[in-house]
């Protein structure tokens, strides 16, 4: 064998490996041949757990939807109406709502700690599309009865502004400060909240949203675990 | 075994696509004498345009795609098979093996991995679906975020989708692979004389550029592979000064227009770069402006007759005005980290301005050196601009955005790139 002539070949023989191993070729094509598309959607986005396509695909072919439902992901996650969506039914009012992940009718989240006091809501737009209010508030000290709390959001110049404060009262018997804040009095886009609280002896602090979609209070056309289909 | 086969099958559909109305073995066109292979992409911007303008039309898409094959087989039949003998297949052969090699290899990639980016699953992927449910231009206005973007990405990826046997998702995203492998293997065929070197370039092109996640239903790939093309267009009309190629750049900066909204910012920059160059034929740049001039007043014309909205980017005159000049600083400097940021992790953005900085004393002599300059510089200027004056938490945009325009622009500077690698080459 001429190397000298065949170098040119050898090299593209080592690149195509080296591309064969970038992009783990083999167990892709082994993949691509024995498990079937839809098989493959479902693993990737799994079937009632982070976005649920695998659920929608399945209740859409079930219930045969005529209208796109509004889908509501209690994870943050892209909106996932693509995996089901018709476009023969853009302007019908849908009565049919899928619920994914539905954590009950309380909505917990921890809250990111800035600094010893300061805190941040992250994704309080995400969290508005789920709940209308803050119901209540949690810290991990009981002997703290009384706290304020002042509502923060960045300007345009990025700099904190005060938007609200509120004074909350605990009984000593009680897990949570009630805070009942609406958050339609917030003007939410993008833009995450933070708060700043009196006190900062304490090592947990959670936020309780009132979730706006009480199961109970709809009709269930299908259920498999978490995830629901249901009906106004 | 069905879905490799029809990855397969698909590959000869874009061929197809590519194959027609030109003849790549046709190499006189009248008076002008164009390279043989650039008839490919002639093609691709010639059908690519009439699909634009057909995808507008009130047709269901399942009315007129098989009519539309079926005249690609015509001239397949006209082009090539009636001459087979004078056409040297064999010369083409080893370079469609490489190209099939590599297509297949990233097209099983693209088939395991099959993640949608966040855009497509709120505006490329479910615009493709109007099309693919036999829906028209008409009713993609009621989308409620059709306004954000042109349509031509995903009326694509709906057009490929419904030619192939088993129709899956991905299918469609196959020919944006097909339009970027294609755009690689202009500018490596550009550098040897021999095809077998052209093809190690074309592969470590690849290898050095490929990201899943530019497949993954966002359209700067295309504009990537759009302005690739441009810029050998650009290369050789500066070389040969014939105007088919400033034809051909008018028909691909229209691809553009219609891809993203961005779109008309390369639409506008490769517009003024052109205007640029040094002793233009005076009817070559009337011709051009007023063709310019026609594809955008026709977008505009028919961005009216269907009720969408010219721009939904937060861009407002109140906005800019209320500017303040510690907001313009603070915006400035988060621009430029995250600008400096994410050049670090494009290849191209990173060699392209260090060989500027070689060649700075010399730039002006030469005009596609100056061309590339003068695009890099209001490139950059696009960029800080566009950010400046968007009404959005700058942060989050930069960091939710930047890295996808500067992949998409730096196609532009790919050529330039090869050429300087290849006259070093030749120094030595």
């Amino acid at each position: 064998m001429n190397l000298k002539k065949n170098f040119p070949l050898l090299i593209i023989i080592f690149s195509f490996l080296y591309l064969f191993e970038k992009t783990d070729f083999i167990k892709n094509l082994i993949n691509t041949h024995n498990i079937n598309e839809e098989k493959r959607i479902e693993n990737l986005y799994g079937f009632c757990g982070g976005e649920s396509v695998g659920y929608l695909r399945h209740v859409n072919n079930k219930l045969n939807f005529q209208s796109n439902p509004k889908i509501i992901n209690y994870e943050h996650t892209p909106q996932n109406l693509w995996a089901i969506y018709n476009s023969k039914y853009t302007n019908s009012k849908s009565n049919i709502f899928i619920l994914l992940n539905y954590p009950g009718s309380e909505i917990n989240l921890d809250l990111d700690k800035i600094s010893e006091n300061f805190f941040e809501i992250k994704d309080t737009y995400f969290y508005s599309t789920l709940s209308n209010q803050i119901k209540y508030l949690y810290i991990d000290n009981q002997n703290v009865n009384k706290l304020k709390i002042d509502f923060y959001e960045l300007d345009k110049n990025n700099k904190f502004k005060k938007i609200k404060t509120l004074e909350l009262i605990r009984n000593k018997n009680e897990k949570y400060f009630l805070v009942n804040q609406e958050l339609s009095q917030f003007n939410l886009n993008e833009k995450n909240l933070f708060i700043r609280l009196n006190e900062d002896n304490f090592s947990e602090i959670k936020m309780i949203f009132q979730n706006r979609f009480l199961i109970d209070q709809f009709k269930i056309l299908n259920q498999y675990k978490n995830c629901y289909v249901i009906k106004k | 075994m069905i879905e490799i086969i029809d990855i397969f099958l698909l590959f000869i559909i874009f061929l197809l696509f590519v194959s027609g109305p030109l003849s790549i073995y046709n190499l006189d066109n009248g008076n002008l004498k164009i390279e043989g292979k650039l008839n490919l992409y002639f093609n691709l911007l010639i059908n690519l345009n009439i699909l634009l303008y057909l995808s507008i039309l009130p047709l269901k898409l399942s009315e007129y795609i098989y009519i539309i094959y079926a005249l690609l087989i015509f001239l397949l039949i006209k082009n090539y098979l009636l001459n087979l003998k004078k056409n040297n297949i064999k010369s083409s052969f080893s370079y469609l093996l490489i190209f099939f090699a590599m297509f297949f290899v990233l097209a099983i990639d693209i088939s395991n991995k099959l993640n949608l980016s966040w855009d497509s699953k709120w505006f490329w992927f479910i615009k493709s679906l109007y099309f693919f449910q036999d829906n028209t231009y008409e009713q993609l206005s009621d989308y409620t975020y059709n306004d954000f973007h042109p349509h031509l990405g995903s009326y694509l990826w709906a057009f490929f989708r419904k030619i192939s046997l088993n129709q899956y998702e991905y299918f469609g995203r196959l020919f944006y692979l097909f339009i970027y492998l294609g755009s690689l293997m202009l500018v490596a065929n550009s550098f040897f004389k021999k095809n077998i070197y052209n093809s190690i370039i074309f592969i470590l092109l690849i290898i050095l550029n490929y990201k899943y996640y530019y497949f993954s239903g966002l359209q700067e790939v295309i504009l990537f592979s759009f302005l690739i093309i441009i810029s050998k267009l650009v290369f050789d009309y500066i070389n040969n000064r014939n105007f088919l190629y400033l034809i051909f750049i008018t028909l691909a900066l229209n691809l553009i227009l219609w891809t993203k909204s961005e779109g008309i910012a390369f639409f506008f920059i490769t517009l003024i770069c052109i205007n640029f160059i040094k002793k233009i034929d005076i009817n070559h740049r009337i011709k051009f402006n007023l063709i310019m001039l026609f594809f955008l007043i026709l977008k505009i014309t028919i961005f009216k007759i269907f009720d969408i909205k010219l721009n939904n980017q937060p861009y407002y005159l109140d906005y800019i005005l209320s500017l303040n000049f510690d907001l313009i600083i603070f915006k400035i400097l988060n621009i430029s980290a995250y600008l400096f940021y994410y050049s670090l992790t494009n290849i191209i953005f990173i060699i392209f301005p260090l060989i500027i900085l070689f060649k700075l004393k010399k730039i002006f002599n030469n005009e596609f050196d100056k061309f590339n300059f003068n695009f890099y510089f209001l490139n950059i200027l696009f960029i800080f601009s566009a950010y400046l004056f968007r009404d959005m938490e700058i942060v989050y945009s930069l960091k939710t955005t930047i890295d996808r325009i500067v992949f998409a622009s730096s196609g532009f500077y790919l050529l330039y790139i090869i050429n300087y690698l290849k006259s070093l080459s030749f120094k030595n």
